[in-house]
């Protein structure tokens, strides 16, 4: 079953038809030839193919597009304005804070959502006071980027990368 | 995956009448459960109605003291509710225990609650299942069983719930809303799932095309006293092997009242009723929770490979007391 | 006493030439590389660690829209030699593991490759 549907994506409105089975994923991947965030096991567990979704870093493998019809989209090529890295970009390269890559344009987006989440005083599992404002630290960091795994185990500088990329 | 119809639901009794008319209709929440579900094979709806858009994305304080939670607030946004870090820390603890960050912005209190099991036996089409495909057996039983109940289970099937959220709403005494055909009808969250029986093929009460609206935390002075503890594989992104969810309210070195509840040990959120007994009215001190916790477990069934499960689950309870009581 | 090598690059903090690429996630890996009318497959692994494939059923994916072939042992092109076991694969119905390959299917998307897939039936004898 085909549906008709709009997504404006890197601030670019795209119409597109696709199959109703057809992920988020699939959709900027296989029609939209937005690579940027990348398939690693397709069920919602590596964050590879993480964006943001109307502003909240979600995971693509497991939203049918259908669902998000008209919704906003910015993966880690639309971070980037006009040819300026946003910082967290420029903070994973000067951390080297990749090996293969393949992670890379899903955990930036993660950590861009995931800063957005931590200034808008949102705890994590680490917080030790719930009802304060959370401060960034290595284990703050380490705990909600905990859906963003990389096979290379470039950890240790992601981490720095994030960090920094914090500002 | 078959080929499906999707449609937008636009009013709860609009999306019950469309599932409760066709049995091969499912509600979509977020999607982080059910989505997997069906790339995995083990579902499979010719029509999906989405239920995201049905104005029930708020979190509302009650008057008489209690929150409302609307089905479709998501995982992350309940998580970091002002109102609930304040009255009900449990429940913030619990759902931050769970998932990731994306996985959190997606998913939906109605959703939580009726995630399915994560038992591999179930998940794997080639296994034995009888929540999958009643009478064909249970390939835990004689398979591996280290995420498997201890209490609650049958010989047709040992799963465990897997939500974090649903264990703390169970200690809240917490109460969903669910649109029926006609009407409405509210039931206590501890009723909601059920044990496995002869029929694990049904994890909850609901009935087909029946959809939760809401879920209402009654007022609880006692909740301000509260916390999760998830015991697991790894410090981060795992399941439970045992949790505790628990609210203390102690005076003068006494239990005035307790709630107690656990997860990872049973087919539905485990409300620890006998141990509470045991402490109301009693000394807050380590003997009474121990003596407690072991009272509650008196009646667990450990599989070949999880009796860590009974002393592990002692052990967190105690642990999770002690420190709510030190304040 | 041997001279030093000093390089300007061992050793020093050097942006990769293909990092703004990586973080950007323009950077095309193998399957992102741009091919006129791509075809999908899905692959059917065995579900029997040892064993041998008895029937197999290709008629339900067959007949799917959009459904371009599907291989198995039976119709699998015959490979001109056996010496590189790894890639022996659709020549013979004898399973070695769980989740070695036994099939695929070919089709205009990836959805319908998915679907031909579960539809695809094999009997084993295990």
């Amino acid at each position: 079953m085909d549906a008709r549907i709009t997504l404006r994506v890197d601030g670019e409105q795209r119409l597109l038809t696709v199959d109703t089975r057809t992920t988020l994923l699939d959709a900027l991947r296989e029609h939209l030839g937005v690579i940027s965030p990348k398939k690693g096991c397709d069920h919602g567990q590596c964050g590879a193919c993480t964006v943001l979704l109307d502003g909240r870093r979600v995971t693509t493998c497991l939203a049918f597009a259908v669902a998000h019809d008209g919704a906003e989209i910015t993966t880690a090529e639309g971070l980037a304005h006009e040819g300026e890295l946003h910082p967290m970009q420029r903070a994973f390269l000067e951390h080297d804070g990749f090996q293969c890559g393949y992670c890379t344009p899903g955990q930036i987006c993660s950590a861009v959502g995931m800063l957005d989440e931590l200034r808008a005083g949102w705890p994590s599992h680490v917080t030790s006071d719930l009802t304060a404002r959370p401060e960034l630290d290595d284990d703050e960091i380490r705990e909600r980027m905990n859906g963003n795994l990389c096979r290379c185990g470039a950890y240790v500088n992601i981490v720095s990368a994030i960090r920094e990329g914090a500002g | 995956m078959r080929p499906f119809r999707y449609e937008r639901a636009e009013d709860a009794s609009g999306a019950v009448a469309a599932v409760a008319g066709h049995p091969e209709a499912a509600f979509l929440g977020g999607g982080t459960n059910l989505v997997d579900h069906m790339k995995l094979g083990i579902a499979g709806p010719e029509l999906l109605v989405d239920v995201t858009r049905l104005g029930n994305d708020a979190i509302e304080p009650l008057p008489d003291g209690g929150v409302r939670i609307g089905a479709a607030v998501r995982n992350s946004v309940l998580a970091a509710s002002p109102l609930v870090r304040e009255r009900y820390p449990v429940l913030s603890h619990a759902l931050l225990a769970g998932a990731s960050g994306q996985l959190r912005n997606l998913a939906t209190t109605g959703g939580n609650l009726l995630q399915r099991t994560r038992c591999v036996y179930f998940q794997d089409l080639t296994t034995p299942c009888n929540k999958r495909r009643p009478g064909s057996g249970c390939g835990a039983l004689a398979g591996y069983t280290r995420y498997h109940a201890i209490l609650g289970a049958s010989e047709h099937c040992v799963a465990v719930h897997p939500s974090d959220m649903a264990v703390a709403l169970v200690a809240l005494d917490a109460v969903v809303e669910v649109e029926v055909p006609g009407g409405s009808r509210r039931l206590r969250v501890a009723d909601l799932h059920r044990l496995p029986g002869d029929a694990p093929d049904r994890d909850t009460k609901l009935e087909h095309g029946e959809l939760i609206t809401a879920v209402e935390l009654p007022a609880a002075p006692i909740a301000a006293r509260s916390a999760y503890r998830k015991v697991r594989d790894r410090a981060s992104f795992a399941f439970a092997l045992v949790s505790v969810a628990a609210a203390l309210d102690v005076a003068d070195g006494e239990v005035r009242d307790v709630r107690i509840a656990l997860g990872g040990v049973a087919h539905k959120p485990w409300r620890a009723a006998r141990a509470e007994d045991a402490l109301r009215g009693g000394p807050a001190t380590e003997d009474a929770f121990r003596a407690a916790a072991e009272a509650e477990l008196a009646g667990a069934r450990p599989l070949r490979d999880n009796a860590f499960k009974v002393p592990m689950a002692r052990n967190t309870i105690v642990a999770v007391l002690r420190d709510l009581a030190a304040g | 006493m041997s001279t030093p090598v000093r390089t300007p690059a061992i050793g020093a903090a050097l942006e990769r030439l293909d990092g703004p690429a990586k973080v950007t996630g323009t950077a095309p890996y193998a399957f992102e590389h741009r091919v006129r009318g791509p075809a999908y497959v899905h692959a059917i692994q065995a579900t029997v660690a040892r064993g041998r494939i008895t029937r197999v059923g290709t008629a339900a994916a067959g007949a799917l829209d959009g459904m371009l072939a599907v291989i198995t042992h039976e119709n699998a092109p015959r490979l001109a030699s056996d010496k590189d076991r790894e890639l022996w694969i659709l020549q013979s119905p004898d399973v070695g593991f769980r989740g070695e390959f036994v099939g695929a299917v070919i089709a205009e998307s990836a959805e319908t490759a998915r679907e031909g897939a579960a539809l695809v039936e094999i009997d084993y004898d295990a």
